[in-house]
């Protein structure tokens, strides 16, 4: 079984591993003047790096004290809390384990770096952050993992071209170009190619890499059989590198094999030959094993294809040699095959099959790590895959039970809602069905305010009627009992009195003047009654006068201490109805006076002030406690009160005991 | 011959005035009217020198009817009869032109001194009408405005310098019955402002 053997001859190097790893064999007098000044150092950060620089700087089997040294110089920086520069130890880490063929670790490593640095957006961090992508990029590809390396490198690029540091960037490209190369990819490799001719600008410093760039897209062009392209950019190779010192001679080795490959293609089999021979020379000086390794190989080929199959077998064992040195093992495949061929031609089977074995067995060993390599990038995918699924799988139940959920809160809401619009409804319900209550309340105590006034009206009405009908009765009685009664009993008195005394005996005469005596009094009752009833002077001359008399009427019968006035009072202005009743008021309060009060003085005032009646009964009497409401009860009071009412007028009662008592009416005329 | 006529509605009244003043030689009774409508009419044809008229005469007040009649006949002179003593109907016939005034429970002999007193030129007024009139006039001298208990306490606090406010404060009334009180209080005293009133009450020895 054959291996797919890659149409290459030769590989093309990662050429940042160059300066990354610069002194990867270090004399040990550094290292010692490295520890000398590490003693003497007092500054924690001096320190921290000078640590970092003696770990990178250890032989390989100091690894435990390069470990060591990067772990005091992580502690030191966490100490002083610098975050970059833990960033840097970090990265160096990463680098170191690379270099250890630790992908682990390492990885860890220049993960750890990128957290840190991925917060700060200061351009050194930025720069580091860049360096670290690619680093990591290169231990990736150097364990085979050329699709992350790609990864990395491309997610390098616009950082690099945010900061404008062309020259990694360049050699960015460049590697990017290696790698599709590598791959056989010729025309991605091309254009990387070409953009990292672009960023050096033609500048004359960098003409050397330019032409290394220009030299790899003759390569290209090569295997891509455009001949007379591949001629042109030797030829403008061929121009850069004339304008290169000698610390780019080796690159002239790499053009001498180019130009011998593209004279063999143009079967200018001599001038190839011359060419090869000058790389080889070049490349044997300069120590370049590739450079050599190619040139021979390429030589190598060329002889074979001459038929000088002695010297082709003797340069392919220099190469043999040269390849064994090497970790590139697709170089001893090569070797193998080409010596098995020339064996084979130089009638040499035994070499042959020596050869072919070599070879057989050297890429049986390749295909089964490719192979395990494949089972173990299969497995990593599958698990990823399976892991996917399974976070697929989370998330989908975690969106199930965010929808639930969200569905449950949604439900919570609407129910709040709801419950909230219910208890504002009812609250609303019972406000309205409470004010609805107060309001029909209030209507219920209108109406019975209403019927409550109609019935007062009602009754005063009915008391006003029946007051007139009293007042008339009595006016009419009285009048009777003045113009009937009272004209007889004069006309009486008249006749006895003309009786002559010479007519009859002093007996007679005597009974006479008794009888005329028993008259007067009788006229002087029917006098009383008739103005007790309906004072002729009430009717004629009005309440004022009718009050004063009523109190002289009082002093006739023996009630001395009434003193009466009336100011201001006009009897045109009031109603005559009014006026009776006012006088039946003053009447009863005056006998009452009289009667119960016991009193030295009563003082009847009656008084006009406008359109205001003021009746003032005053005495200086025993007086009475006016809250207890049964004091001035009974017919008298009731009489009082329904003419008040009538009246439409306001009682005052003041009363004191000792003092006596006040009762002031007050009504409109 | 002094000419009388009656003007009275009662009958018994007529015939018993009638009576005493035939007794008289120098009376003569000329006729009797029992209302004032049939008298104003009499009048016209012929006028007695006095007329003895009852206060209470059915159609017309014997007040108004004495007024009239002085208007027209200035020379007949009027003697009233009336049931009343009170002072304000005594008053208001004299006023309107009657010379005399005699309660109808007065004596015959009294009716007869009446007229020939008043044919001389006199008032004459009966005992008991004397009596009241006397009464009315002994209060109308003593006619000081009396204040009631209350009017007293205000006019006792204005005197003070109170506001209206603070009365009604002191006194648990309402401000409108003070204002009521002081209003009737200048009437009373009949005068305009508060200050009046209380130098009045304090000269009167009211307060």
């Amino acid at each position: 079984m054959m291996p797919t053997l890659k149409k290459v001859s030769k590989l093309l190097i990662c050429t940042l591993l160059v300066w990354m790893q610069a002194l990867a064999a270090t004399p040990p007098h550094t290292i010692d003047s490295l520890q000398r000044a590490l003693r003497k150092v007092n500054s924690d950060t001096e320190k921290a790096e000078l640590l970092v620089l003696l770990a990178k700087m250890l032989p390989p089997k100091d690894s435990l004290l390069a470990v060591n040294c990067f772990h005091q110089a992580l502690e030191l920086q966490q100490k002083l809390e610098n975050k970059l520069a833990m960033a840097r130890t970090y990265q160096a880490m990463g680098n170191w384990f690379g270099k250890e063929d630790n992908l682990t670790e390492s990885q860890k490593n220049f993960l750890l770096a990128k957290e840190i640095l991925a917060k700060d957006t200061s351009r050194q961090s930025r720069k580091l952050l860049a360096m670290t992508k690619i680093a990591m990029g290169t231990v990736l590809g150097n364990n085979g993992r050329t699709e992350q390396q790609v990864e990395e490198y491309l997610q390098s690029i616009p950082l690099l071209e945010k900061l404008d540091e062309f020259i990694i960037l360049g050699d960015t490209y460049n590697n990017l170009g290696n790698i599709f190369f590598n791959k056989s990819q010729y025309k991605t490799a091309t254009t990387y190619y070409l953009k990292s001719i672009e960023t050096y600008k033609d500048a004359r410093a960098y003409s050397h890499l330019i032409a290394s760039r220009q030299m790899s897209m003759a390569s290209c062009m090569y295997y891509m059989d455009s001949l007379p392209q591949m001629q042109r950019y030797l030829i403008d190779a061929k121009k850069k590198l004339d304008q290169t010192g000698a610390d780019s001679i080796s690159l002239w080795a790499n053009y001498y094999e180019y130009q011998g490959q593209l004279d063999v293609k143009n079967q200018l089999y001599f001038h190839a030959t011359t060419m090869f021979n000058n790389g080889l020379s070049i490349a044997r000086r300069y120590h370049d094993i590739h450079a050599t390794c190619n040139n021979l190989y390429s030589l190598a080929k060329l002889y074979q294809r001459l038929g000088q199959y002695d010297q082709a077998m003797s340069l392919m064992q220099e190469y043999a040699t040269l390849a064994l040195t090497l970790k590139e093992y697709s170089l001893r495949l090569h070797a193998w095959d080409l010596m098995a061929e020339i064996a084979y031609k130089q009638h040499d089977p035994e070499g042959a099959y020596t050869y072919l074995r070599n070879y057989v067995t050297l890429a049986d060993s390749l295909q089964e790590t490719e192979v395990t390599q494949k089972l173990h990038e299969l497995e990593a995918r599958y698990q990823s895959s399976e892991k996917e699924n399974r976070i697929m799988q989370l998330q989908h139940e975690n969106e199930r039970q965010e929808f639930a959920l969200q569905k449950n809160r949604l439900l919570l809401s609407l129910m709040g809602v709801i419950m909230l619009s219910l208890v504002i409804v009812a609250s609303l319900s019972y406000q309205f069905y409470r004010n609805g209550r107060k309001l029909l309340e209030q209507q219920q105590k209108l109406h019975l305010f209403e019927v409550e006034r109609i019935r007062q009206e009602h009754q005063i009405s009915l008391l006003s009627a029946m007051l007139e009908g009293q007042e008339q009765e009595r006016t009419r009685l009285a009048r009777d009992l003045h113009d009937g009664l009272g004209g007889l009993l004069s006309g009486i008195k008249l006749e006895l009195s003309t009786i002559s005394p010479s007519q009859e005996s002093s007996r007679t005469q005597t009974q006479v003047e008794n009888t005329m005596q028993r008259l007067d009094e009788a006229m002087d009752e029917l006098r009383r009654i008739a103005r007790s009833m309906m004072p002729e002077i009430l009717i004629k001359y009005g309440l004022g006068e009718a009050t004063v008399e009523y109190c002289r009427g009082l002093k006739k019968t023996g009630v001395k201490n009434v003193v009466c006035q009336v100011f201001n009072f006009q009897t045109t202005t009031m109603e005559h109805t009014r006026q009776v009743v006012l006088y039946r008021i003053m009447q009863e309060l005056v006998n009452n006076a009289i009667k119960h009060a016991d009193a030295d003085q009563i003082l009847v005032l009656l008084q006009q002030t406008g359109n205001d009646i003021f009746l003032t009964v005053e005495d200086d009497g025993k007086g009475f406690d006016v809250t207890a409401s049964n004091s001035i009860k009974g017919a008298g009071r009731a009489n009082i009160q329904a003419r008040v009412d009538f009246l439409g007028a306001k009682m005052d009662i003041q009363s004191e005991a000792g003092t006596g008592t006040t009762i002031i009416i007050e009504c409109t005329i | 011959m002094i000419k009388v006529i009656v003007v009275e509605d009662h009958p018994i009244m007529v015939e018993g005035l009638k009576n005493i003043l035939r007794n008289d030689d120098g009376i003569s009774v000329d006729g009797d009217f029992s209302n004032g409508k049939s008298v104003l009419a009499a009048l016209e044809k012929e006028q007695p020198d006095v007329i003895l008229m009852d206060v209470n005469l059915p159609d017309v007040s014997g007040i108004n009817l004495c007024k009239e009649i002085k208007k027209k006949y200035e020379d007949i002179k009027i003697i009233a009869l009336s049931i009343h003593d009170e002072h304000p109907v005594i008053h208001s016939m004299l006023q309107n032109g009657a010379s005399g005034y005699v309660l109808k429970n007065a004596l015959g002999t009294e009716i007869i001194h009446a007229i020939y007193a008043i044919m001389d030129g006199e008032q004459y007024l009966c005992s008991s009408t004397k009596e009241a009139l006397k009464n009315a006039d002994m209060e109308e001298l003593k006619a000081i405005p009396r204040i009631t208990r209350r009017e007293k306490e205000i006019l006792h606090l204005i005197g003070k310098g109170l506001t209206t406010m603070q009365i009604a404060e002191q006194l648990f009334i309402s401000t409108h019955t003070v204002e009521s009180h002081r209003k009737n209080l200048m009437e009373k005293f009949g005068v305009n402002n508060t200050t009046s009133v209380v130098k009045m009450a304090t000269e009167y020895k009211l307060l």
